[in-house]
């Protein structure tokens, strides 16, 4: 099994709330990846896929709300990026030819989401010398 | 009655629904965008829409407020997809009409499980409007049709007791007369209304058999023949000898009698009536044919004879008044042994009432 995709600073946005929430969201895809592998049961995957969705969910709200507290400009427009992420999201489960389809649908959203527009929060903030106050306090202590 | 529209931009989205829907035997109509929507909504007739509520243009909220305001799917329920985050649209799909959400995204059997009992209840709405609509007609009949006869006939009657002695014999049987005048509406709508009322609580069962056409126009004809010849009107049976439908006969005699009937009564003195039938190709259906040279309906009447709220009665050419509720029967009784009934008329030439009856067991047909 080749591996999908690992963790890399590349990925970093900067903001460390973040950052750890889109290593457990790869984590949760790279589990996928070795469920489908080992062939386990259609219920067990499609309990994984729920919690991919879930977690894409509070992900999403964790983001959201992080924009709103720097009064990031382009909030609503990424919003809706969201939404359509949620809609492409219901697609790619139900298209369910193959399961391979819906892991290569997470890993291109991650991909992409991530490097393009999540990167952008971080930018607005340097360049607005935003301070980014956005930790876990149970990593830092 | 399951057609469903669905409305969505994302194209692979309405493949998703199509497929989960036809899968489970529900009819589908996709469209892209809320305009196509509405264009759809002009022409067929739905009874559930699936819209997406992010929509460039039109967005799903303003394609269901269009959709209602012009077109033939005014009462039609509409169920709106909403991405799962999108905390801002969810309540607002109940403020503006809709009667459930459908997260984006959302599991297949709770889409199917929501789709089915929006249609049940839809399906059941429309069930008590209908009863409420004929309940609405019952009343109305009691209140002021039934009301009107007793008036006559107890003001007429008390006087006769009074006062019988001071009149002269013509006066005396001109009172009779009319008394026994509203006797005879009064008895007439109460016959049409228990006739009705049976055909509504389904007390009369529908038992089709093979039925001889002519012999049952012959039987009909028999007591209607002294009301068309005090018209002097000349009735024609144009049907030929060996026609034979499957239908219910008291079904069929109650159509075929209260149209007749009402040829007569709307045809003036000297007239004549056509009864014929043709047979309708590529189909298991006879076509009877009532025609009459009477005073025939207006273009915007015809459309509401049939219909329960609206009552259309006038008199006939004879001043003979009238109920309003035997073109009901009629459709009433025509629907339930599987036929339509529809009526082609010019004012002043005359009326072509028609129905369809079929010609051998076909089970589809209304119970
Ligand atoms: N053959 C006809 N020609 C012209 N008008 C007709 C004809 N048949 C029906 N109509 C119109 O339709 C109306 C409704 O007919 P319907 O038979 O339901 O009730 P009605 O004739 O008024 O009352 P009733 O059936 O109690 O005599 C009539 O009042 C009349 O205006
Ligand atoms: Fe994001």
């Amino acid at each position: 099994m080749e591996n999908i995709i690992t963790w890399d600073v590349k990925y970093s946005v900067g903001i460390e709330r973040i950052d750890l929430e889109h290593k457990i969201f790869l984590d949760l895809i790279k589990n996928f990846q070795k469920e489908i592998f080992e062939n386990v049961s259609d219920e067990r995957l499609f309990r994984l896929i729920l919690e991919i969705e879930k977690y894409a969910e509070f992900h999403f709200i964790s983001e959201e709300n992080f924009m709103k507290l720097i009064n990031y400009p382009k909030l609503e427009q990424h919003i809706n990026l969201h939404f359509d992420l949620l809609e492409k999201l219901n697609v790619a489960k139900h298209s369910n030819v193959n399961k391979n389809d819906f892991l290569n649908f997470t890993v291109a959203w991650f991909v992409n989401h991530t490097i393009q527009e999540d990167k952008q929060i971080y930018n607005y903030c340097k360049e607005n010398n935003i301070e980014i106050n956005f930790k876990l306090d149970i990593v830092n202590e | 009655m399951n057609n469903i529209l669905i409305i969505d931009d994302l194209e692979e989205n309405l493949k998703v629904v199509e497929g989960i829907l036809e899968e489970s035997g529900y009819n589908t109509q996709i469209a892209t965008s809320g305009k196509e929507g509405i264009k759809y909504c002009q022409n067929i007739d739905f009874d559930l829409f699936l819209i997406d509520v992010r929509m460039p243009e039109l967005n799903g909220f303003e394609t269901y407020q269009l959709i209602k305001q012009n077109s033939k799917n005014i009462n039609i329920p509409a169920l709106f997809f909403v991405a799962k985050t999108d905390y801002e649209n969810i309540p607002k799909v109940f403020e503006q009409g809709g009667v459930d959400i459908i997260s984006k995204p959302f599991q297949k059997n709770e889409l199917l499980a929501r789709v089915n009992s929006h249609l049940e209840i839809h399906k059941q709405r429309a069930q008590l409007m209908e009863l409420n609509v004929t309940k609405d007609k019952f009343f109305s009949i009691i209140a002021h049709d039934l009301k009107n006869p007793f008036n006559v006939i107890l003001a007429y009657s008390k006087e006769l007791l009074k006062n019988h002695k001071k009149y002269d014999n013509e006066k005396r049987e001109q009172l009779i007369k009319s008394v026994n005048n509203n006797a005879n509406n009064a008895y007439k709508l109460l016959e049409n209304l228990l006739t009705w009322s049976q055909s509504q609580n389904g007390v009369i069962k529908y038992l089709p058999n093979k039925i001889h056409l002519k012999i049952l126009i012959f039987e009909i004809m028999f007591n209607l023949k002294e009301q068309a010849d005090k018209k002097n009107i000349q009735v024609l049976d144009d049907i030929s000898e060996n026609e034979l439908i499957y239908a219910d006969g008291n079904m069929t005699a109650i159509v075929l009698r209260n149209l007749i009937s009402n040829a007569i009564k709307f045809t003036a003195n000297g007239g004549n009536i056509v009864i014929s039938s043709e047979f309708q190709e590529n189909s298991n259906f006879l076509e009877i044919s009532v025609k009459d040279s009477g005073v025939g309906i207006s273009k915007n009447k015809i459309n509401d004879l049939f219909s329960i709220d609206k009552n259309t009665s006038t008199k006939g050419t004879e001043n003979e008044k009238g109920t309003g509720l035997r073109l009901l029967l009629c459709k009433e009784f025509a629907e339930r042994n599987g036929g339509k009934i529809w009526v082609e008329s010019e004012v002043g030439k005359g009326s072509n009432f028609k129905f369809t009856v079929p010609i051998k067991n076909i089970s589809n047909s209304k119970k």
